[in-house]
């Protein structure tokens, strides 16, 4: 008898009846099932991968359409890959808002104590992330922007020469779709940026 | 001297790149140009904020290394 790869489900043999079709297909249903609630109960997956976008070159922003929607309420953010031409901070916009954003970053160089910057009611989350020339380094949580409720973030600041912490929140209860990534000036070229929903 | 060649502008929305001109490109750059001025402050304030300190912490005694260690 034929079986998968994986979890050596047994499936029919290319030779088999097809009068005992119903009987394979049972039998491979119950062998999924059972190796599913071993896995998992009757737990869900808890991230689901929403939407991935392949950075194009030299472009100087990216606009994420459709990330965010009401079968998620928090999302997470990731970067991985690509260039970027000029080693400056990453700003995050949601949908055409231009106003109100607060933002606390606690940071500090690898080898001197904190400091701290502050956005109060900026145009942006302008440090949501920092690029690096050889990479860009991006990782944030986003916490209910399809509610109508204010929508806040957390995330973490690193490049080679300084680290930190980062949070803010966004001062309206609009419900959003759509965020924007715009380095501070140059541009990026390559990489992913993979949206995730935490399910519920 | 000669003219810089004028810089190009392009976005991404989803998988897509657009060029942009016009108006749309400068108010993409008008932008930019506030977020860079914004950062800047932003550095200064915090690069004042530490000479305050180190200048208090002077007035209360302690060496420089002693504040190099705190800052």
């Amino acid at each position: 008898m034929a079986t998968t790869t994986n979890y050596s489900w047994t499936t029919p043999d290319d030779t088999a009846l097809v009068k005992d079709g119903a009987s394979a297909i049972r039998a491979l249903g119950t062998a999924i099932d059972t190796s599913m609630n071993t896995a998992l109960g009757t737990k869900k997956a808890g991230m689901v991968l929403v939407s991935s976008t392949t950075i194009g070159s030299a472009v100087s922003s990216v606009a994420v359409t459709g990330a965010f929607s009401t079968t998620y309420d928090n999302y997470k953010i990731v970067i991985t890959g690509g260039t970027s031409s000029a080693n400056v901070d990453m700003s995050m916009k949601l949908g055409a808002t231009a106003a109100g954003y607060y933002q606390q970053v606690i940071r500090a160089a690898y080898t001197t104590s904190v400091t701290g910057v502050a956005i109060s009611n900026g145009a942006a989350w302008t440090y949501s992330g920092v690029n690096n020339g050889a990479s860009n380094a991006f990782f944030l949580e986003i916490y209910a922007p399809f509610l109508s409720q204010i929508t806040r973030i957390n995330g973490a600041y690193v490049d080679s020469g300084t680290a930190g912490i980062l949070s803010g929140y966004l001062n309206n209860t609009t419900s959003y779709t759509d965020f924007t990534l715009t380095p501070a000036s140059g541009t990026l070229t390559g990489g992913r940026i993979d949206v995730y929903g935490y399910n519920k | 001297m000669a003219k810089s060649k004028e810089e190009q502008i392009f976005v991404q929305l989803n998988d897509e790149i657009i060029e942009l001109t016009g108006k749309e490109k400068e108010a993409f750059l008008t932008d930019r140009a506030e977020t860079q001025i914004n950062l800047d402050a932003q550095l200064a304030k915090e690069e004042a904020n530490k000479e305050l300190k180190k200048s208090a912490y002077t007035k209360l005694g302690l060496t420089e290394e002693e504040i190099n260690a705190i800052l």
